[in-house]
């Protein structure tokens, strides 16, 4: 029986095999400032290498083609809030239009599509860090048919790190919760 | 100097799943805040919020589609209340009922995920209760595909500590039930105090439930100022044990 709460934060990255530390200390020789290593260290190190959507999509190409485009234009935009807000919009229904195709089989691709899908839906475009969008990103670029329970752990808590919020919207229901 | 405070459930529960003017009401008051609460709150939490979710997941897991789901859980042998949250909880997560079983049942992952990440806690520093109560240290289990809590009340362990807690502060205990003889409402408070002076060990178990508050406050450290939206609880509490009370008006 695992206890969640004793996962650290600084777990192995099943997928590429190498610890966030590794990824922090090759990409701090390239560009990032120390200053937000500090703040974001295990967002901070996706940034650069990591960017484009996984290409591990043998069943879902042409929608990984759609979601690869459209990082690309908010990448492009990003410093424009309205081509922002329009290519984050297009992100967000070509993320719903991949998780009508896949069903519990690929659970964990599932759950991360649907992380993705509320992480847009919670989090509005003008109010977007580059941080945090770096962190989709990379979640996005992780992101495969085949990913196990625990690697999409990992992924939500990149995106809960960097102040996103990958859960369904609940807003008012703690007024059910107050004492009579 | 940024302002002391100490945070009750309600406003924890309300700054992550309040309506979204009151988010940004509760968020505005606190963010530059020094924020701590008592570990009593995880017990609270755990016995709410928490349990509802990992209800919700065992019983989707079982079923084959969202409308039996709700059958299920309309006609589920619980109370009229916590049917009603579930349902809530339920109909938000399922998109109003538009998602598939399959999408409400990762979100709720999801969702208990960043529960079990204690997202309600995480800028919070927890001052361990006097209570010491064992629940509060109660995490989510995962075991395969399904999750776990024991939310049972730890009475009979020998580490809950309340009736000594209870027995300490019998003389505030008092005040509180003197004080607040003139409040209709704390009728059900007045009753579990009057059992409690008379025998501490009577604070165990469900009467611990009603003295939440009065745990709350008992548990804030000198200097710190309470916050809570419920100032009808709160208030008559704290100026009986002269702590300093934060009204946040929404």
């Amino acid at each position: 029986m695992t206890a969640l709460r004793q996962s650290s934060r600084r777990r192995i990255i099943r997928t590429k095999k190498v610890t966030y530390e590794t990824i922090i200390e090759e990409i701090c020789e390239e560009d990032i400032s120390p200053q937000f290593l500090e703040i974001t260290p295990d967002i901070g190190q996706v940034l650069l290498t990591y960017s484009s959507p996984s290409t591990d999509f043998l069943g879902f190409g042409p929608e990984m083609n759609t979601i690869k485009e459209c990082v690309s234009s908010v990448e492009d935009s990003f410093d424009d809030f309205t081509e922002r807000q329009m290519h984050l919009t297009n992100l967000r229904n070509a993320l719903i239009e991949l998780r009508g195709k896949v069903n519990l089989s690929r659970r964990g691709l599932l759950r991360t599509v649907n992380m993705c899908i509320d992480t847009l839906t919670n989090n509005k475009s003008e109010s977007l860090t580059k941080t945090q969008w770096r962190a989709l990103k990379f979640v996005l670029s992780r992101t495969n048919e085949s990913m196990r329970d625990d690697e999409t752990d990992d992924l939500e808590e990149i995106l809960l790190e960097s102040g996103l919020k990958p859960i369904p919207a609940m807003d008012g229901i703690a007024d059910l919760y107050e004492e009579p | 100097m940024s302002q002391d405070i100490f945070l009750d459930t309600d406003i924890i529960m309300k700054r992550a799943f309040g309506d979204v003017a009151v988010k940004k009401a509760i968020d505005d008051y606190i963010k530059d805040a020094n924020k701590s609460a008592t570990t009593y709150i995880k017990a609270e939490l755990n016995r709410g919020i928490i349990r509802d979710v990992i209800f919700l997941h065992s019983v989707l897991a079982e079923e084959r589609d969202l409308p039996t789901v709700f059958a299920r859980l309309k006609s589920f042998p619980t109370t009229e209340r916590q049917r009603k949250r579930r349902l809530e909880i339920l109909e938000r997560i399922s998109d109003k009922r538009q998602l598939r079983i399959a999408d409400t049942i990762t979100k709720l992952e999801s969702l208990i995920f960043a529960l079990s990440r204690s997202m309600l806690l995480q800028d919070i520093a927890l001052v361990p209760s006097g209570t010491k109560c064992a629940l509060a240290n109660r995490e989510i289990e995962k075991r395969h595909l399904s999750y776990s809590i024991d939310t049972s009340c730890t009475r009979q362990s020998p580490v809950c500590s309340v009736a000594d807690y209870m027995k300490t502060n019998l003389a505030y205990l008092k005040n509180i039930d003197a004080f607040v003889r003139s409040y209709p409402h704390f009728y059900k408070l007045r009753r579990v105090l009057a059992e409690v002076a008379k025998d501490p060990r009577k604070a165990k178990g469900r009467n611990c439930l009603t003295l939440g508050d009065v745990i709350i406050c008992l548990d804030s450290p000198d200097g710190y100022g309470i916050a809570s939206t419920n100032a009808k609880d709160f208030e008559p509490i704290c100026k009986c044990l002269g702590k300093p009370f934060i009204r946040i008006v929404l």
